[in-house]
Order: structure tokens, then C-alpha cells, then sequence
């Protein structure tokens, strides 16, 4: 499941630096943090974040920063809202792609923000159904 | 709660090297690590863009599209052949900009670009500071305007392009000779402001540069901008305004040259 993770990451670091601005990363980093729920998440989008920045030429480390603060976020609230359902993930997804964009300067938020938010329920649904065959076999 | 107290002193962790990260990647010594990613990243980065280039294109209205550009630069040769001094540029046929000026470099990346949804607002392409591109030079292809460069890394820079809303150039009519500034206005538009009363706008007439800058790095003459779509002429206004619309598609190009020195 991890390994499918870092994949889904490096797919969209490529297409977020070479055909789109839409913030794949942010709906890959929602669903994994409520899915995963460790310590390993930080790390990973901490790396990822770098990644992003210098490939677009952002200033580095901002991402990073915006990520970790996004993880600790939902992962503090964890015990004080139901995270693991589809309307958390597309509020969660649509609230933090419109600030990520907005921070860093990039047009059409609204529809960028939508687009990013169905992405992250379909990998949520991927996701769930992965962790519900793993947790059979087991 | 104990997990809870596990979860802020890993956030505190990552919070302090992001922001650690964050002010040493702004020292000098670090740019050879983000050149090392980019040189990495940019052959991926750059299939990526040209396999999406290649969905959906109509091979007839590109090669007309192509077809047009060279018809424009054949006029505006023409004109600069006739209105300076025609018996030297029969002697000598300039190529405009000359070759030796030009560096050859591949789009890698569109940024800010939803197909379907807006047009490129600026471009990353694969030539950097080891290939002596420097911030400020002009970006063409063919002798159309495409930008100028607003950041350079070791093996990159960022095209600003001359749709976008951070763009201005000081420009002149082709046929009328009236002077101002093009403007980008974000999602592919551009203007022409700044055009006094008493100087003619015309339809269809084509906006060329009018060269700004030093010689090392600058926007030379005579570089094609677009085209005067419409004229804004109010006479209680102080300038008037034309609408004006590049002859290039930018979500399609793939090559483009930058202008070392004017």
C-alpha cells in the first residue's frame, strides 16, 4: 500500500510540474493521512513537499511547511471528528487545495479545488477497498 | 493522549526542518542540490508535456498555423527591407534574429496550465544558468515574442509570458508606427495601453517591439507581438486601448529560443 502511495506521488509531482497546476499531491496527502493515520506521513510529504518546490521553482521548503501543518491538522482532529468517511475527505481536500492555491499564486482555485477534491474521493474509495482485501487476507 | 503528545513532538520535528529548509535553500551552495532534482525530474517532466502535446492536436491547422507565422515574418522583413536602407539589406540577407543570438531550448513544463480550462501563463524550459541564460533575456520563436525570463536555476528557468498579467513591453504599430505598452492580461489576452489620441490604431495591423533593455539582456526590435484585434478610442480618455492577440499557440510549443544579448 505505501509502495502504491510513493507511485501515486511521483505521478503527480511529474504532471503537477509539466501539465497542470491542479494539487494532486494534496488529495494524495488527505486520503494517505486518513488512511494511514503514522508518523511515516510527515516524513514522506516532508520529502515530497521538497520536491514540489524545486521542480516549480517555488521557494523551498513552503510546501514542506504547508504539508506538515496539513497532516497535524487532521490528525489532531481525529479524535474530535469521524475523519475516516468520503465527506470529510472532499471538505478536508476542497478547503486545503483552495488555500494551497491561493498561497501560491495560482489561478482558476475554484475549479482547480473541485477537481482536486473528486480525485481524492476516488483514491479514497481505492484505498478503503485495498485495506479492507489486505485486512481479509491477514 | 499519549499517541496525541507523539503526534506534536513529530510535527514540531518536521515544522523545524521545513523551516530550516526553507532559509538554507536560499544560500548559494545549495543550488547545485536543486539542479541535481531538476536535471533528474526533466526528462520525465519534458516527455510528459510533449506525449500530452501530441493528444488532440489537428496536424492540418497546425501546419496553417505554421503556414501563417511565416507569411507574417515574410511581411514584416518586407517591411523593414523597404522602409531602411534597402540597398545594404539587399546586399546582406538578414536572418531576424541572427542564429549565432539564439539558444535552442525544450519546454519542459507549462505550470499554471488547465487544458480546457485557461492557457499557459508561463513556461519552464531546460536551459539555466550553465548555458548563460540570464534573468531579463528575450524568449522567441521564429521572431515572434513568446516572454522574457523571470527566474533562472542551474539547469532551468521560467518563461514569464507575454500573456501574462506581470508582462509589459514597449511596443509600436507595424503599418501606423503609434507607440505604447502591451500588457499582458492573464488567459492568453493582451492590450496595447497607453497609445496617445493623436496615433493611429488599426484593425488587423501587427504590434512589434520596439526594444528595451541593455545589450546584454533585453527585448530587441521588430520582435512580432500579435495582431490589433479591436480599438478602444474614447475621446475624454488620455490614451486608447487596443485589444491584441498573439499569432502563437502557447500550449503547443515545444521549442522555443532565447536571445542572448541584442
Amino acid at each position: 500500500m505505501k509502495l502504491l502511495l510513493i507511485i501515486l506521488l511521483f505521478i503527480a509531482l511529474i504532471l503537477e510540474n509539466s501539465i497542470t497546476t491542479i494539487p494532486f499531491t494534496i488529495a494524495i496527502l488527505v486520503v494517505s493521512t486518513v488512511i494511514f493515520r503514522d508518523y511515516s506521513i510527515f516524513l514522506l510529504f516532508f520529502i515530497f513537499g521538497i520536491f514540489l518546490d524545486i521542480l516549480s521553482f517555488s521557494q523551498i521548503g513552503l510546501s514542506s511547511l504547508f504539508f506538515t501543518f496539513l497532516v497535524f491538522l487532521i490528525l489532531i482532529y481525529e479524535k474530535k471528528f469521524e475523519i475516516y468517511n468520503r465527506y470529510f475527505i472532499a471538505f478536508a481536500t476542497a478547503l486545503s487545495s483552495l488555500t494551497f492555491l491561493l498561497l501560491f499564486q495560482r489561478g482558476n482555485v475554484i475549479i482547480q479545488s473541485l477537481v482536486s477534491m473528486l480525485i481524492s474521493l476516488v483514491l479514497f474509495e481505492i484505498f478503503k477497498k485495498l485495506t479492507k482485501k489486505q485486512n481479509t487476507n491477514d | 493522549m499519549q499517541k496525541r503528545k507523539n503526534w506534536i513532538y513529530i510535527f514540531v520535528l518536521f515544522l523545524t526542518l521545513s523551516i530550516l529548509i526553507f532559509f538554507l535553500f536560499k544560500l548559494p551552495i545549495f543550488q547545485p542540490v536543486s539542479s541535481f532534482v531538476q536535471n533528474i525530474f526533466s526528462p520525465v517532466q519534458s516527455l510528459t508535456h510533449n506525449i500530452f502535446l501530441g493528444f488532440g492536436q489537428n496536424k492540418e491547422i497546425n501546419d496553417l498555423k505554421k503556414q501563417n507565422l511565416e507569411l507574417t515574418r515574410k511581411i514584416v522583413d518586407q517591411g523593414k527591407i523597404t522602409s531602411d536602407n534597402k540597398a545594404l539589406r539587399d546586399q546582406f540577407s538578414i536572418q531576424y534574429p541572427k542564429t549565432q543570438q539564439l539558444l535552442e531550448a525544450r519546454v519542459i513544463s507549462s505550470p499554471s496550465f488547465i487544458p480546457g480550462v485557461n492557457l499557459p501563463e508561463t513556461l519552464v524550459i531546460d536551459k539555466g544558468e550553465k548555458d548563460q541564460v540570464k534573468k531579463g533575456m528575450a524568449v522567441v520563436y521564429k521572431d515572434n515574442l513568446i516572454g522574457k525570463i523571470q527566474e533562472v536555476s542551474g539547469n532551468a528557468s521560467k518563461i514569464i509570458l507575454v500573456t501574462n498579467s506581470n508582462f509589459s513591453v514597449i511596443s509600436e504599430t507595424f503599418q501606423t508606427k503609434a507607440q505604447g505598452v502591451v500588457k499582458g492580461q492573464g488567459g492568453g489576452e493582451l492590450i496595447l495601453d497607453n497609445v496617445i489620441l493623436s496615433q493611429a490604431l488599426k484593425q488587423d495591423d501587427l504590434v512589434l517591439t520596439k526594444g528595451e533593455g541593455d545589450l546584454e539582456r533585453g527585448i530587441m526590435p521588430s520582435l512580432v507581438i500579435g495582431k490589433i484585434l479591436s480599438v478602444n478610442k474614447n475621446p475624454s480618455d488620455l490614451f486608447q486601448v487596443a485589444k491584441v492577440k498573439s499569432l502563437l499557440d502557447f500550449s503547443n510549443l515545444s521549442t522555443v529560443f532565447v536571445v542572448k544579448g541584442l
